[in-house]
């Protein structure tokens, strides 16, 4: 498969599992809605969860830089596919979801903060006019801000349990670190343009778009499509993160220079 | 001359794979002139293993080790060079 192929398969994912979600799952009666809801969800975090850990056991887990970030970033979609069946199935056991969904936070943080400093890493630069970075970064910091400090400055009034408002923290603070993070993937993305690697920190750059769009979704859209304006921003989040396992995988194959 | 030339664009051929059409002279340009002090045209073959093991960071960091001994293979294949 194609580099280009994984990304019509990604579209072509987003916009079925969508279309699912919106016009068949969410017109079940219950539990039938209910159960497919979770189903989808746990489907989507799950393939993510495979694809990254298979690119981790490809690139031997913590014996290699990328094998690093892809160990933390299975980390992640796993504690987080866990958390989704805690909370839908036995949300009785809130603390344990909570304590997972810290540890992911700080797994994710993590493994952006590997995949953004790649290049300098490697002893290389991102490509481009000091203009063109600091933009790319100022404009990253002013979309994080804006669509986290809300959740941050309500997280801290709110009322709530200690473990909730310290899981609500966590969630808001990696929020805002892999979303200004998404500026060194953008500028990885532009600084292999044209070359194998592009696709696999394109595919990273839209996973964090992806969830971008799954928080701005409550604040920017009409009432009756904020739901499926949040699927859409998950499960795009999902797929590139799938893709991106599988571009990773795929670029290490032998002979992959043709693909 | 010509095999002067050859050295620098394998290199340039095989790094642009991965690394795009941009950044693959910048890193050959900055790790021939950190491995041999040459600008990459001057190359020579003799200067190839020098370039690769300074290559072999930066290859192991992005592609990862076994792949990185995979495309020191090839190049020193296209190369002509026994290993």
């Amino acid at each position: 498969m194609t580099y280009r192929t994984v990304s019509v398969s990604v579209a072509v994912a987003v916009v079925a599992l969508t279309a699912i979600d919106a016009f068949i799952v969410y017109k079940l009666q219950e539990p039938g809605r209910f159960i497919g809801h979770v189903v989808l969800r746990l489907f989507c975090f799950g393939i993510a969860s495979l694809a990254a850990g298979l690119a981790a056991q490809r690139y031997h887990w913590w014996d290699e830089y990328v094998g690093r970030a892809w160990t933390l970033l299975f980390i992640l979609y796993a504690l987080i596919t866990v958390r989704e069946a805690i909370n839908r199935l036995a949300p009785e056991a809130g603390a344990a979801g909570e304590a997972l969904v810290i540890a992911g936070n700080v797994a994710a943080v993590g493994a952006f903060w590997l995949f953004g400093r790649v290049l300098h890493s490697a002893g290389l630069e991102f490509y481009g006019s000091r203009m063109l970075k600091i933009g790319v970064f100022l404009v990253a910091v002013a979309i994080a801000c804006a669509l986290v400090l809300p959740t941050i400055i309500s997280s801290l009034t709110d009322a709530m349990p200690g473990i909730r408002r310290a899981s609500s923290l966590a969630s808001a603070a990696a929020d805002m670190i892999t979303f200004i993070l998404v500026a060194p993937l953008l500028l990885t993305v532009w600084s292999f343009r044209g070359g194998q690697l592009s696709w696999i920190y394109g595919f990273l750059a839209l996973s964090t778009i992806g969830w971008m769009i799954n928080q701005a979704a409550n604040d920017l859209l009409p009432a009756p499509i904020i739901r499926d304006g949040q699927m859409f921003g998950f499960i795009l989040a999902c797929a590139s993160v799938t893709a991106a396992g599988y571009s990773q995988i795929a670029s290490s194959r032998r002979g992959a220079a043709h693909a | 001359m010509l095999e002067r030339e050859r050295v620098s664009e394998v290199f340039a051929r095989h790094l642009a794979v991965y690394l795009g059409q941009r950044t693959a002279p910048i890193a050959l340009k900055t790790f021939a002139k950190q491995a041999t002090g040459l600008a990459p045209e001057q190359v020579q073959l003799a200067d190839v293993p020098k370039l690769l093991e300074a290559m072999r960071p930066m290859l192991n960091t992005l592609l990862g080790k076994d792949h990185t001994e995979e495309l020191a293979q090839l190049i020193r294949r296209d190369l002509g060079i026994q290993v």
